[in-house]
């Protein structure tokens, strides 16, 4: 880009390819920028660790990084998906050398934290990744970028183009699509369940043996290109880092019947076994020209909403996905309320809590305090006991939470004592009113 | 409570001064030690706003100076005392010490809440650490007292406001050097607080390739490849003109937008409107909402008819209420649910739950 001025269909051209190859990738949910902290290399770019949501679109969704297609030509039929070969959607084709530069212009422009790159299948696995790898190797070598990279990582392709890419990237992802294999197999025939879990299990390892937590893995250092021997972080060997941000993936949820149960068994066994980061759930937007085995209409947005608090407490609150779904109906999260609050609702003998004396993790089940509220909580009665009315001043929504609560002014029970009428007394009034009062005086 | 705060009416007469500082974090902490160590009660001291322009007893920020270092030394040394005996009152007990960590966790609280648009701030920090020193050593814990209420009310103001400057500066290409290469950068921006020298480092050590400056309605900042220099805003400051790569930039927010999702409540909140002027991309967003119920009727216009009846798999069978589909939500119904979209979050410390 740096000879846009003298060429405007230069220009023009890109803008065309921009355009048809950022609404490719919109339906990827993914847009984080954290996990990864890297201090500035004197040239451009370093990762705050936080990530930093540059805009937002009308959607609400958050821009962080500059997220498109290498290309949306695909060799694959998915059915679900915008760019399958049978879809006669627009086609185009970005270079290596495209990619870079828009990267660094808009990054030097504080416009994004860096790049996420996906692409469709072209020719073969190995050759899509070659291509993704390629991106990240421009950049990282070529333009000394240090800001945030997440590659795709394409199921099938070879283990020493995996490595090349998560020397490079942040982060990593291979996406599961659908929560069964038997859902793959239908709306997905060309791919693979177990080649997908594959590529995940190889980043999980790498990533974990950099972390030096896992003991020996048996191709690290055999199988690597000589290209790899190359450094790229001042003085550091690229040996020593791998996809620091870890990996993730994303789920489409609605494109098939599995219930919520079966999302979250999936998501939960994905956390366990391969240590991701987030599972991303997408709720399927009905796409142009598309394919009788696919529903209509999207699912409502409030499910993909009630999962991802679901997530939540899964991977914040210590919850199980056995103990959320003794809430759920017909295995599906209710869509009225968020799951922990389904959740006490089914279990009130756990209930009421006392804040200032219960354990971290039973106040993380408290319907309205969240993690950082627990914490502070936690911090706080330590000096005095806490009352209501400082939940008040901390922003916990004490409706919500108040039946469930014993503070250091306020028991729930206490509460029903202002609606008791204390009946049996008056009524044993009542019979010798006519003695000693005027009945109007002790009706209730 | 101590006996300061009591005998409040009795004192007031005796002290009145202004303190002389420069405004700056690393000012306060100066000035706020000196008085601290002559024992002189916070109702005494009146802590003037740096930025207010009109009434300002002293001078300009920081100007031109570079470090903050610097700055902090040219605060006077000597407190000015009005009625020098009544300042030096003794203790009429020993406190016990507040612990080196408990100083300097309030400290980073401190730091930013000294650049809060907030005219009493500074008095406020000293009352607070007066506080610490008189018994009170526990008190930055006891996050529900009015004084750190509002000490944290303002730092989350504040830490928000500088997420927000790193996030919406944008540089546009003002000049780039034949012989060099280097490339100059300028950027507009309105913050709510003061945040510029809080995020300095930020743009130091991410453009540390360029050179940039940031330019504010209250001061500036400017990166010149070694340092990053703050000085006073002048007025009828120029914005800088327009760069190609906006119009790319455009192209690419308004097509990674999904129209089947609009929910521009949910963009306002995070992205507010003051913010728009400097934004180039919000230039296209009312277009967009515009036409987002087009886009997607369109979408559902290649739905069969038969299939658009039939109705998709209710995720909640048990609950009595139909869900209702797309096509029967109004969007401000859908609106009124407030959905938080955790797929944009980021993963660590920067939203609540």
């Amino acid at each position: 880009m740096q000879g846009h001025r003298e060429d405007r269909d230069g220009l023009v051209d890109l803008s065309v390819k921009l355009a048809i190859l950022a609404d490719a990738a919109k339906y990827d949910a993914s847009c984080a920028s954290s996990g990864a902290k890297r201090k500035g290399n004197g040239k451009l770019g370093n990762a705050t660790g936080v990530g930093i949501c540059h805009s937002y679109t009308p959607d609400g969704r958050c821009v962080s990084l500059l997220k498109i297609l290498l290309t949306n030509f695909c060799i694959y039929d998915c059915v679900y998906c915008v760019n399958r070969i049978s879809s006669n959607t627009r086609r185009a084709r970005f270079t290596p050398e495209e990619v870079a530069s828009l990267t660094i212009n808009f990054y030097k422009r504080n416009y994004i934290e860096g790049l996420f790159l996906s692409s469709g299948i072209i020719q073969s696995p190995d050759y899509t990744m070659e291509q993704l790898v390629r991106c990240a190797h421009l950049l990282r070598l070529e333009h000394q970028f240090n800001g945030y990279i997440h590659l795709k990582a394409v199921p099938g392709a070879s283990s020493a183009l995996l490595e090349l890419a998560g020397r490079y990237a942040d982060r990593l992802s291979a996406n599961i699509e659908l929560p069964t294999a038997a859902d793959l197999r239908h709306l997905a025939p060309q791919k693979d369940h177990a080649e997908i879990t594959a590529a995940m299990g190889q980043i999980a390892e790498r990533i974990e043996v950099r972390r030096g937590r896992a003991s020996s893995i048996h191709d690290a250092e055999t199988t690597l290109p000589t290209e790899a021997g190359e450094t790229y972080r001042s003085g550091r060997r690229a040996k020593e880092v791998f996809a620091p941000a870890g990996q993730s993936t994303q789920m489409i949820v609605g494109a098939t019947p599995a219930s919520d149960m079966t999302i979250l068994r999936t998501a939960d066994g994905l956390y366990r076994q391969y240590a991701l980061r987030r599972v991303y759930y997408s709720a399927f937007s009905p796409i142009p020209h598309h394919d009788s085995r696919l529903p209509g209409i999207a699912p409502p947005l409030l499910r993909e909403h009630r999962l991802y608090q679901a997530d939540w407490l899964l991977r914040f609150y210590g919850f199980t996905v056995a103990e959320i779904s003794t809430a759920a109906v017909n295995d599906c999260l209710s869509l009225n309320m968020d799951p922990k609050l389904a959740w006490a609702l089914h279990h009130r003998g756990r209930f009421p809590v006392d804040i200032n004396r219960a354990p971290r993790h039973e106040l993380l089940r408290v319907p309205g305090l969240g993690v950082r509220n627990v914490d502070r909580i936690i911090r706080m009665r330590r000096i005095r006991s806490v009352r209501l009315e400082d939940l008040v001043q901390l922003r916990v929504p004490i409706r919500r939470a108040r039946p469930f609560i014993i503070a250091g002014d306020f028991h729930p029970s206490a509460l029903k004592l202002d609606q008791l009428s204390f009946a049996d007394v008056s009524r044993e009034l009542l019979l010798f009113a006519h003695l000693t009062a005027p009945v109007g005086g002790v009706n209730e | 409570m101590n006996d300061g705060w009591t005998c409040r009416t009795e004192m007031e007469p005796l002290i009145n001064m202004m303190v002389d500082f420069d405004g700056t974090f690393e000012g306060w902490r100066a000035a706020a030690g000196r008085y601290l160590r002559c024992e002189i009660e916070p109702h005494g001291l009146h802590w003037p706003d740096p930025y207010q322009r009109c009434g300002s007893l002293f001078a300009p920020l920081g100007s031109n100076g570079g470090g903050s270092q610097r700055d902090a030394d040219r605060v006077d040394p000597a407190p000015k005392l009005t009625n020098s005996a009544a300042a030096f009152r003794p203790l009429e007990k020993r406190y016990p010490p507040v612990s080196a960590s408990r100083w300097a966790g309030f400290l980073r609280l401190a730091q930013r809440v000294c650049y809060a648009r907030f005219s009493e701030r500074f008095g406020l920090l000293y009352r607070v650490a007066w506080r610490m020193r008189h018994g009170e050593s526990d008190l930055p814990l006891l996050l529900t007292d009015p004084d750190m209420l509002a000490i944290m009310r303002w730092d989350s103001s504040v830490r928000r406001d500088a997420h927000k400057t790193t996030a919406f500066v944008r540089f546009k290409l003002v000049h780039r050097d034949r012989q060099t290469g280097i490339e100059y950068f300028a950027a507009s921006h309105r913050p709510q607080h003061y945040p510029l020298r809080l995020v300095g480092s930020f743009f130091a050590d991410r453009f540390a390739s360029m050179r940039w400056a940031i330019f504010t309605p209250d001061e500036n900042a400017c990166w010149n490849g070694s340092n990053t220099i703050y000085s006073r805003a002048r007025d009828g400051q120029a914005l800088p003109h327009e760069d190609d790569v906006e119009q790319l930039w455009c192209i690419y927010y308004s097509h990674i937008f999904n129209p089947a999702r609009v929910n521009a409540a949910a963009m306002q909140r995070e992205m507010p409107k003051h913010h728009w002027q400097t934004l180039p991309e919000a230039t296209v967003i009312p277009e967009l909402i515009r036409h987002a119920q087009q886009a997607t009727r369109r979408m559902q216009n290649h739905i069969d008819e038969p299939q658009r009846r039939r109705k998709f798999p209710v995720s909640d069978p048990g609950t009595s209420s139909p869900t209702k589909s797309i096509d029967q939500q109004s969007p401000d119904e859908s609106g009124a649910v407030r959905l938080k979209d955790n797929s944009g979050r980021e993963e660590d410390g920067t939203v609540n739950e």
